[in-house]
């Protein structure tokens, strides 16, 4: 596809230039293409009003004053619904130990580990991430979520695998840019997605040897 | 209103309105120049890509700039040509004189400028729906913001218009001596050159900067304005001139 547009203005420039050193256009032909030029950017401008996108949503101010590794090791993600969840699931579960198997999950990738302080024999799972572009855009939602199920005393993690995000922003003109302070500063913030459990306090756990089991908030 | 005053109006009126009859050849390439811009700008003006546990993010931004800065160079080109031979020859159709002449040509380019700035502010919707429904491409532009649209279209034709004028200057300097058309380009390339030898920062970037670094809408109205007005007074002066001459 990007060979295809790349070709696409050389093949139209050479036959623009041909067109435009071959043909004199008279004034009745120009004044039609100028209304079927502004036509069709009208028409544009109203289709773009119908066209189904998912917008992002704008960064949340207190994503910007958080850290979400900072957030996670301190344990305190979990004290508020902050805005770098992307998914929550609770379990009841009364066992004394609990396997973690996984599938799809790259070497070394943790599972965070909340300990609570009191026995509610609840697993609560929660997954957090974030992607937000150094323009202010929050494009999380887009993560893919690992899913994660219970049965009898195994904890199953899936993770999505690979993940490849394709985003397409449309700023305005620079001319207008200037005034309202808006800049197309290219960069990216990624983190997770991240598992996070919260387990009552005397449950031990045994992990697959890819999985790395961080203890937070100790 | 005096008598010479009044003639002088009506001239510049019924020279704008002929010059925009006889200089319709300049919107055909205007809309062509725009749509090759707007073929360029399929590809995207930067991205970012950024890849960490099994995640890889890949953001393209899309905008009207290259359709922008098409315009300028067309306005750049459209201000010389109008002041060469065959087209100066369309005002001996009226009883004129360089004033009259040189006014209607400022007005044809003022439009010409908001014609440029209206279509290049609206060639993004364009670039949207080909992204939508040409490369099943979703290109997130935010609600529509009218004040802002607003806004790009006013700043575009200032510096489309403020272009304009410095190519009226360039073809008015070339009518006065042909040498010009050597002397502004090496004077041009070679402050870049000499800046650069001497690792100081280009001149022109300095220039540049002087507009495109103003962030407050009344101050670079009035600096561009009087950019404007001033290298148009100099093109009439310099053509004026040559009524003299020959």
């Amino acid at each position: 596809m990007t060979l295809f547009v790349s070709i696409i203005p050389i093949v139209i420039i050479l036959a623009v230039i041909l067109l435009f050193f071959r043909l004199k256009m008279n004034a009745k032909i120009t004044h039609w293409l100028l209304i079927i030029y502004l036509g069709v950017l009208l028409l544009s401008l109203c289709i773009s009003f119908f066209m189904k996108v998912d917008e992002p949503s704008v960064l949340v101010e207190e994503k910007q004053t958080t850290d979400l590794y900072e957030a996670l090791y301190s344990g305190e993600i979990s004290k508020n619904d902050t805005p770098y969840l992307l998914d929550k699931n609770s379990f009841e579960y009364s066992g004394e130990s609990l396997s973690i198997t996984t599938a799809n999950v790259e070497e070394g990738t943790s599972v965070f580990i909340e300990r609570k302080s009191v026995n509610d024999n609840l697993v609560e799972v929660r997954v957090y991430g974030n992607i937000v572009d150094t323009n202010g855009l929050d494009l999380s939602e887009k993560i893919l979520p690992p899913r994660v199920k219970l049965s009898e005393k195994t904890l199953a993690i899936t993770y999505p695998g690979a993940q490849e995000i394709k985003v397409a922003l449309m700023k305005n003109v620079f001319a207008s840019n200037q005034i309202t302070g808006d800049k197309i500063s290219n960069g990216v913030t990624t983190g997770g997605p991240i598992v996070y459990l919260r387990i009552p306090p005397s449950l031990e756990l045994k992990a697959d040897s890819a999985l790395s089991l961080t203890e937070v908030g100790k | 209103m005096s008598l010479s005053t009044a003639n002088l109006k009506e001239t510049v009126k019924k020279q704008y309105f002929f010059k925009l009859k006889a200089n319709i050849d300049a919107i055909s390439s205007l809309i062509g120049i725009q749509l090759i811009a707007v073929l360029f700008s399929l590809g995207g003006i930067g991205g970012s890509l950024s890849s960490s546990e099994g995640l890889r993010i890949d953001i393209n931004y899309y905008s009207a700039d290259v359709v922008l800065v098409f315009t300028m160079i067309w306005a750049l080109v459209t201000a010389i040509t109008i002041t060469t031979k065959p087209y100066r020859n369309h005002d001996f159709t009226f009883v004129t004189n360089r004033l009259s002449s040189s006014l209607s040509n400022i007005l044809f380019l003022l439009t010409g400028s908001l014609l440029g700035a209206v279509t290049a502010n609206l060639s993004r919707y364009l670039l949207q729906v080909i992204g939508y429904f040409v490369f099943d491409q979703q290109v997130y532009a935010g609600p529509f913001d009218f004040p802002i649209f607003i806004l790009g279209i006013i700043m575009s034709a200032l510096y489309i218009f403020c272009i304009s004028s410095i190519g009226y200057l360039i073809g008015a300097l070339v009518q006065v001596n042909k040498l010009f058309a050597i002397l502004v380009p090496v004077l041009i390339i070679g402050s870049i050159f000499l800046d650069a030898s001497i690792q100081k920062e280009l001149s022109l970037m300095q220039v540049f900067q002087f507009y495109v670094m103003e962030s407050n809408f009344v101050f670079f109205l009035i600096k561009i304005l009087v950019t404007t007005a001033l290298v148009f007074l100099a093109s009439i002066n310099i053509l004026n001139r040559m009524e003299v001459r020959r």
